[in-house]
């Protein structure tokens, strides 16, 4: 069904977006006003102790020479070394990509299995208490924002079951254990408006699925209204879902930023917002690479995801 | 002669509005399907011949339904619990839909479309529990080697599909709007059903698919002993398929017969003007016959004759009721004024009388 082709001519394309991305970030991060070599001296340093900050760094050579050499390290992989620290790129971003993509993959995990059951029963009882409950939950979780949520959860669940901490985050190798509990109640601060999303898009697509031919063909072969409702329904009802979920995905990553700040956790929002003030090009730029790898690849995931989810969609070729 | 395969008796089907206009669908239907006959149920849009079929299967929750008797095979349908009612729905009565493409799951295979049916009605020993099915349906797939599965491709080769176990594993939208409607055959063949019930089979097809689609379902109610209730409103489909016929006006039966007496001598005016009204041997240009006038408002349906407003014979006793006339044993009229007071029926021999 020429999937694999599809994929190696998403995969190329990706390289492409990636590539302008790059560029764009580099442009970009030497058009701020400033100097990193005054900002690492500081403010008393004399001219020469700044100019040769800037050689050591590699600053003081033109912008395309500059642009030539960095492209070619990042063709082999390369990203660079912190100005300031001079730890590898790619390890910082690694380190703090780590609490960033668990709260946001527990968050996602979360959301999807409270908002799929919430959609399906607002549907199937459709003004009655049950719909008006999840619908009332599902509005309050659109209306607040997460890092709001995540104060709100310090201050309750936070506060009184002790055995959750409220910040910082365990890294997975500490074990499973810690790297929950840490990782909980961010994840919920950032999936509930995500949750509220979705369990009223579950909830409309649902409503629509239920009045379908298919659905009467399927009673009037006898089936029981459950086997009805799931194996007949779920599916379709998720079609419209899907595509809105992916899309939902990469907004709510720009929520685990702000969430992490709150709950003190050394994310990749932390790791990028500090780079940027100290104008420390390299982690920057690798940072925006890395994000947009991620962003393109979720897309392609998500794209993917929806070929399974509906037959009638095949890519590079049929219909 | 034994008990008819279904009985309907004084059918009333009330749509409720909170508006306090209810809809009054169906009202005062009777008919009889005998078992291995083909039961024409006709009439135009609107007149309740759809909603008459789903009552027969209580699909539709939100009507109130009503009838001195509504049995299947003696047994009375509506006292029956919605789970009595799911070993009756596929297993003893069959449903084909009209539009097969949105009456088939866009996101099933048509073979596990009808081995499901297969699972739960048939002789397998396959588990239907909703773990299992779900199971099927998002985890594993539908396994080929079932025998659920082979009596899904067999089926679909009986109802003539080319390839079939290729087919069996495609989706609807893959195949042609006359296979789909074949799948559909064989969906509600699936159960082996003593009735199945086809509501406008043939509507959204060509004219030769629909030519084909009527031939399987002639074959298939002689091979399987299968009787059918065909639903449609026109009157060319049943003068080529039917047994029987039912002629319904706006929720209620205007005239029931064999297809033979009412095609030669239809005894109600309706019946008449729907005859007049086929374009036979006409030629361009030639204006067609109509029925004047447009049915009424089923909310807001007059007392005695519904179709007294168009037909030119009706007089004051119209307004109050609705009497029915036997014309033979088999052959009946609701009408005041059939059969003629003076006993002749020469103007009956003027209308129309398609080929069979």
């Amino acid at each position: 069904m020429g999937l694999e082709r599809y994929v190696t001519k998403r995969v190329l394309q990706s390289l492409v977006v990636i590539y302008a991305v790059a560029s764009i970030v580099f442009v970009a991060v030497r058009s701020v006003p400033g100097d990193p070599a005054r900002l690492i001296l500081g403010g008393s340093a004399d001219v020469d102790a700044i100019r040769a900050m800037r050689a050591n760094l590699g600053l003081d050579e033109p912008i395309p020479v500059q642009y030539a050499k960095w492209m070619a390290d990042l063709a082999q992989g390369n990203f660079g070394q912190s100005i300031y620290s001079g730890d590898p790129v790619l390890s910082m971003v690694a380190n703090a990509a780590e609490p960033t993509l668990s709260i946001g993959l527990v968050g996602i995990t979360i959301a999807v299995l409270v908002a799929i059951p919430a959609g399906v029963v607002s549907a199937t009882h459709y003004n009655e208490w049950e719909d008006y409950a999840a619908t009332g939950v599902a509005f309050l979780g659109i209306s607040m924002p997460s890092f709001w949520i995540g104060i709100v959860l310090i201050l309750t669940v936070g506060s009184t079951l002790s055995f959750l901490p409220t910040y910082g985050y365990a890294s997975l190798k500490a074990g499973v254990i810690p790297w929950f509990t840490h990782t909980i109640l961010p994840a919920l601060a950032v999936g509930l408006p995500y949750a509220g999303i979705l369990t009223r898009m579950t909830r409309s697509s649902m409503l629509e699925v239920l009045g379908e031919d298919y659905m009467q063909t399927a009673r009037a072969k006898g089936l029981p209204a459950r086997t009805v409702l799931l194996k007949h329904g779920l599916q379709n009802a998720l079609l419209p879902v899907v595509t809105v979920a992916g899309i939902l995905l990469a907004l709510m990553l720009g929520g685990v930023v702000a969430v992490e700040m709150v709950f003190g956790v050394q994310g990749f929002g932390r790791l990028l917002i500090r780079s940027i003030e100290r104008q420390d090009f390299p982690v920057v730029q690798g940072s925006v690479i890395l994000i947009s790898i991620v962003f393109v690849f979720m897309n392609l995931l998500v794209d993917l995801l929806y070929t399974f989810v509906n037959p009638k969609i095949r890519y590079g070729g049929g219909e | 002669m034994s008990d008819p395969l279904l009985t309907v008796e004084d059918l009333a089907v009330t749509f409720p509005d909170p508006d306090g206009s209810d809809t009054r669908a169906v009202d005062g239907v009777s008919l009889s399907v005998e078992a291995g006959e083909i039961h024409g149920l006709v009439g135009e849009s609107g007149s309740g011949k759809s909603v008459t079929a789903r009552t027969v299967l209580r699909l539709l929750d939100d009507a109130d339904v009503s009838a001195s008797r509504l049995a299947y095979r003696g047994e009375d349908l509506l006292a029956k619990s919605e789970r009595e009612m799911r070993a009756v729905r596929g297993d003893e009565i069959g449903m084909v839909f009209q539009d097969a493409l949105s009456a088939l799951n866009p996101v099933m295979t048509v073979g596990e479309q009808i081995a499901e049916v297969v699972r739960h009605h048939g002789d397998v020993d396959e588990s239907t529990s909703l773990l299992s099915e779900l199971r099927r349906k998002y985890v594993t797939g539908t396994s080929k080697s079932t025998a659920s599965w082979r009596r899904a491709v067999e089926l679909l080769e009986t109802v003539g599909i080319p390839d079939p176990e290729q087919r069996a594993s495609e989706y609807p939208h893959q195949l042609s709007g006359g296979q789909r409607q074949r799948v559909m055959i064989a969906q509600a063949l699936a159960g082996d059903p003593s009735l199945i019930i086809a509501d406008e089979p043939t509507t959204a097809l060509d004219v030769t698919v629909e030519a084909g689609i009527l031939t399987e379902l002639r074959e298939l109610c002689a091979d399987f002993n299968v009787a059918i209730l065909l639903i449609t409103h026109d009157l060319g489909v049943v003068a080529q398929t039917c047994d029987h016929v039912t002629v319904m006006y706006s929720g209620s039966v205007m005239e029931h017969g064999p297809t033979d007496d009412i095609f030669e001598a239809p005894a109600h005016p309706y019946t008449e003007g729907l005859l007049r009204s086929i374009p036979e041997g006409a030629k361009r240009g030639d204006e067609l016959a109509t029925i004047p006038g447009s049915a009424p408002d089923p909310r807001d349906r007059p007392a005695g004759c519904p179709f007294r407003d168009r037909c030119p014979e009706a007089t004051e006793a119209c307004t109050d009721s609705l009497p029915e006339h036997a014309l033979s044993a088999e052959h009946h009229t609701y009408c005041h004024h059939r059969p003629h007071e003076d006993g002749g029926r020469d103007d009956v021999r003027t209308s129309p009388q398609p080929e069979r």
